[in-house]
């Protein structure tokens, strides 16, 4: 369970949220929606810690987020473009980001490369990678280590039919698996296929 | 054990991101400037004398001559200029370990960073030195005799020897080990001064503030006689640390060491603080 409560964030002079309360369930997917600047990023950044609110908390099942930790345990994250050591392939980057937790070895990071439909045996570089194939590979290091948590930011962005209709697939077992994922879309079929609460931001205030 | 590994996993990320970097191609021109102005004119000089060069000489000079100790900071801060890397990109490492681990991670990057550059310019400075060296741990006639045996050529090149003061105080490999360290002490704290301005979103600042600190301290070396100990320029040139002619110690070396720990130590617990309260993802801000 994810308990926002009066959450406001203020950089400068802007007031990028405004007292937000929410409260999201466990293991299902949640949407937030709005217009480019409504405070959608921002907010999964305070969720995510990396961006400590001017007022407010938030809890993870019950730790609150840059007191009890930096960072939510066991976390999935896409905000932004991906970035990749572009001189390495694929597998050879997913395989040095597992080295820092060594949770999991090659067998499951060539499955995750499979399942977002990248071919683990390819020497291709990232440079070389499509953006749409990047933005696999961003899906495949935010899953790889079976996290609790997912947040997404427009990870449907970039991607082809097929790959958004893979990536679906993937988000909605994950959810089967227990996952909490919260998600950012400005795409509403993506939200209404996927999601099980929508809550809409509008200059940094919270609608559902 | 787990929390050093984590460090070191940090700095090999950020160090092979490092390699693909655009201004790490500044170190090819610096290479070739120092290669103009001291090695080859170094190399002439020694062969128009006929007198032979030690293999640690030229960057034992360029490491402790107060002038051409300016330009390796530079060249630090300059292919070092986006760091820390806390930017979206960057998340996957920062997310996968705390911000405190996160930090060391990228303290010890800028170090490796930063050894990295003095090795290149090692192996330049022995490329250029290639067959017209002497490899022993012995001060060369080059720097020991020229007076005595050339004065004139003394005079018009006294910017290639080394002074006695660094001579006396120990021999090559010492002399160049001690000035690596003092080096070093003076990129981690240009590397923490970088560090806190990014922190305070001013990545800008930070920069300037390094390259001020490192063009101030090297011409109150030069000029700056009542103040220069104050400045930590002064602190990592060997040569500062003893007197010219005489070769007696000014400042003692241990002393300089303590100066270093006492300010990095001051800058870690600032960025520590920093860190934990920082803004990572921050591209839009």
């Amino acid at each position: 369970m994810i308990q926002i409560e009066n959450l406001s964030l203020t950089i400068g002079k802007a007031e990028i949220l405004k007292d937000i309360n929410l409260k999201l369930e466990s293991g299902k997917i949640h949407g937030l929606i709005g217009r480019n600047g409504s405070g959608k990023t921002m907010l999964m950044k305070c969720i995510c810690g990396f961006v400590h609110p001017t007022a407010g908390t938030i809890q993870i099942d019950g730790k609150y987020v840059g007191k009890d930790m930096d960072f939510p345990e066991d976390m999935g994250v896409i905000i932004e473009t991906p970035e990749f050591i572009s001189y390495m392939s694929g597998f050879q980057n997913l395989k040095l980001l597992a080295k820092g937790r060594k949770r999991i070895g090659d067998k499951e990071i060539c499955e995750v490369m499979e399942t977002v439909n990248l071919q683990p045996q390819s020497r291709l570089h990232v440079k070389k990678y499509s953006l749409g194939m990047r933005q696999r590979l961003g899906i495949a290091q935010a899953i790889m280590e079976h996290p609790k948590l997912l947040v997404l930011d427009e990870p449907l962005s970039s991607l082809d039919e097929e790959g958004v209709r893979d990536v679906r697939k993937i988000l909605l077992g994950m959810k089967q698996l227990g996952v909490t994922i919260i998600l950012s879309s400005h795409n509403a079929e993506d939200i209404n296929v996927l999601c099980d609460d929508v809550y809409r931001l509008q200059k940094g205030c919270l609608a559902k | 054990m787990q929390k050093l590994h984590k460090v070191c996993w940090i700095a090999g990320i950020e160090y092979r991101k490092w390699l693909t970097l655009k201004n790490i191609l500044i170190l090819l021109f610096s290479i070739l400037f120092l290669g103009e102005y001291v090695f080859s004119d170094m190399l002439r000089v020694a062969q128009m004398t006929g007198l032979q060069i030690n293999y640690l000489e030229p960057m034992a000079l360029v490491m402790s001559f107060e002038f051409y100790v300016l330009v390796i900071p530079l060249i630090i801060t300059v292919v070092l200029s986006g760091f820390p890397d806390k930017s979206a990109g960057n998340i996957f490492v920062v997310v996968r370990m705390g911000r405190m681990t996160w930090l060391l991670g990228e303290i010890l990057f800028g170090i490796l960073a930063g050894a990295t550059c003095l090795l290149v310019f090692f192996a330049a400075s022995f490329v250029w030195g290639l067959g017209s060296v002497q490899y022993s741990n012995q001060w060369s006639p080059f720097m020991t005799e020229i007076y005595d045996k050339f004065p004139e050529v003394f005079a018009q090149n006294d910017r290639l020897f080394l002074e006695s003061g660094t001579m006396a105080h120990g021999t090559p490999i010492r002399v160049t080990l001690i000035c690596v360290g003092l080096l070093l002490l003076y990129f981690v704290m240009m590397i923490q001064v970088l560090c806190l301005f990014r922190f305070l979103g001013r990545q800008k600042t930070g920069l300037m503030i390094n390259i001020a600190i490192t063009v101030f301290g090297a011409v109150a070396v030069s000029f700056m006689e009542n103040i220069k100990w104050y400045l930590p320029m002064t602190h990592a040139i060997f040569g500062e640390h003893f007197d010219k002619f005489f070769a007696e110690p000014i400042v003692p070396l241990p002393y300089s060491a303590v100066y270093f720990l006492v300010l990095n130590g001051v800058l870690l617990a600032v960025n520590m603080r920093l860190a934990k309260r920082c803004m990572i993802a921050d591209g839009k801000w």
